[in-house]
């Protein structure tokens, strides 16, 4: 190896960086089998924290579509549902709001549960579950009781709700927290001014649900035949034209530097 | 530089440790690339979705934060100014923690017009795989005031994206070049639209 070639690959070596990276999965590992997953509302107003059922349904709408469906690398994709005025949660612990969601959606609602929200540091809770019936549900709570005679909640701008409405569904999705504390997924929210989705948080969907092969595959792990056979043949029908075109013309000094 | 045909050297790669989809296309360009023109090693700084993803607690962006890249390009005269300047590469995307591993494969199908002598302008279509692994396992995170255990991805899940690509490359002298070039994934989805890029540092191999 020549000189250059070796200081070449001396700075590919350089250039190795670390990054904080380290998403996790709720320990249950439960996923949704779609790929297209309705985020309703429950009915029951907030009363503590003063937001509406249909301004909870926009933050929610904010939400993933400010995080979550940006992601070009996961095809999973979050729609706005409905208020569902049947539903009540008002004073239900997660478990028990779970057992009202329907199959491939996410419950938002306000509980004011004071084992579920025993600190006014607690802004919401969210997780995924699987019904009896085999069927794939998520739901998240935001903290609407009273602590100390008070709500933190209550007192927080939207720019500020919409990253731990994000944070839950992100659990309801079936991701854990993140070991970066950039990430929208870390467990605290702290002076943190969450815009955008870190590259963990990228990752972790990604991870769960990712972007299937245009060869129509549908490939979601390892196990899943990768489509060799697709992009092999697409090298090959749009080389060899160039191939016969490249021989017939002749080597031409075209590149000259 | 000469574009004459060369059979004499092949390329030295290690693909010991890629998987059986990134053998196969690597084999497949390594057939291909000493025959018809050019192979050029390239390596660099890539920067997935840059601008879209936040590095700092303050809201900043993450525009140069970048993870190292290699790659293997040719180049195929096609007619005048044009060329074909197909190119196979990874990213080894660096983590600090162990719980996940990540690992990005492309392959770019560009087409390159000769500006001048010094610029090259290229433009194409690229298809991305990134992988995302861990061995499994709990690990015990902050969750509230307490801790919770959580679990750690046990197996290797894969992203197939195709990406427009457009950049600029610039001849240093006749054995280096600068590329910088982007690459736009979900071009018809607006939402999910974003730019990756990479800057790269290019070796000509004859």
């Amino acid at each position: 190896m020549d000189r250059r070639m070796k200081c070449f690959f001396s700075l590919f070596i350089f250039l190795f960086v670390c990054r904080a990276h380290g998403f996790t999965l709720v320990s249950s590992r439960l996923k949704f089998p779609v790929t297209e997953v309705t985020v309703n509302v429950a009915g029951n107003s907030c009363s503590n924290n003063g937001i509406t059922t249909d301004h909870l349904l926009d933050l929610a709408e904010q939400a993933v579509d400010e995080f979550w469906n940006q992601v070009p690398t996961s095809k999973m994709k979050l729609k706005r549902g409905a208020v569902l005025t049947s539903i009540d949660v008002s004073s239900d612990t997660l478990s028990l709001a779970m057992v009202k969601v329907s199959g491939n959606s996410i419950l938002v609602g306000c509980s004011g549960n004071t084992t579920t929200f025993d600190s006014a540091s607690t802004l919401g809770v969210g997780n995924i579950a699987q019904l009896s019936s085999g069927a794939i549900i998520g739901a998240l709570l935001i903290n609407d009781a009273l602590v100390g005679g008070s709500n933190r909640v209550a007192s927080m701008p939207d720019s500020e709700l919409r990253p731990v409405v994000a944070h839950e569904i992100g659990h309801a999705l079936g991701i854990g927290h993140s070991g970066d504390p950039i990430a929208l997924m870390y467990y605290a929210v702290g002076a943190k001014v969450q815009e955008k989705l870190s590259q963990d948080d990228y990752d972790a969907i990604s991870y769960l649900y990712p972007h299937p092969s245009p060869g129509g595959c549908g490939s979601i792990s390892s196990k899943d035949v990768p489509p060799t056979f697709f992009v092999a043949t697409l090298c090959l029908g749009l080389l060899l034209p160039f191939m016969l075109i490249s021989i017939s013309t002749g080597s031409k000094r075209v590149f000259v530097r | 530089m000469n574009l004459a045909v060369r059979r004499d050297r092949p390329i030295p790669l290690r693909t010991k440790k890629l998987n059986k989809f990134a053998k196969t296309n690597i084999f497949f360009l390594l057939l291909i690339f000493p025959i018809i023109g050019h192979a050029i090693v390239s390596i660099g700084g890539y920067v997935p979705f840059g601008p879209a993803t936040q590095k700092e607690a303050d809201g900043k962006r993450n525009t140069t934060t970048y993870h190292p890249m290699l790659g293997l390009n040719g180049i195929i005269p096609i007619m005048n100014a044009h060329l074909f300047m197909p190119e196979g590469g990874a990213v080894f995307h660096r983590n600090q923690f162990d719980e996940v591993s990540k690992k990005t494969l492309f392959l770019l199908l560009d087409f390159g017009y000769v500006c001048n002598q010094e610029f090259v302008l290229r433009y194409g279509l690229g298809s991305f795989l990134t992988k995302i692994g861990g061995d499994g396992g709990l690990i015990a995170m902050p969750n509230g005031s307490s801790t919770l255990n959580f679990a750690k991805p046990d197996h290797t899940s894969t992203s197939y994206n195709t990406t427009i690509d457009f950049g600029l490359d610039y001849g240093i002298n006749k054995n280096y070049s600068l590329k910088l070039e982007g690459f736009i994934f979900s071009l018809l989805n607006s939402q999910s639209r974003k730019l990756s890029y990479a800057l790269t540092f290019n070796y000509y191999l004859d």
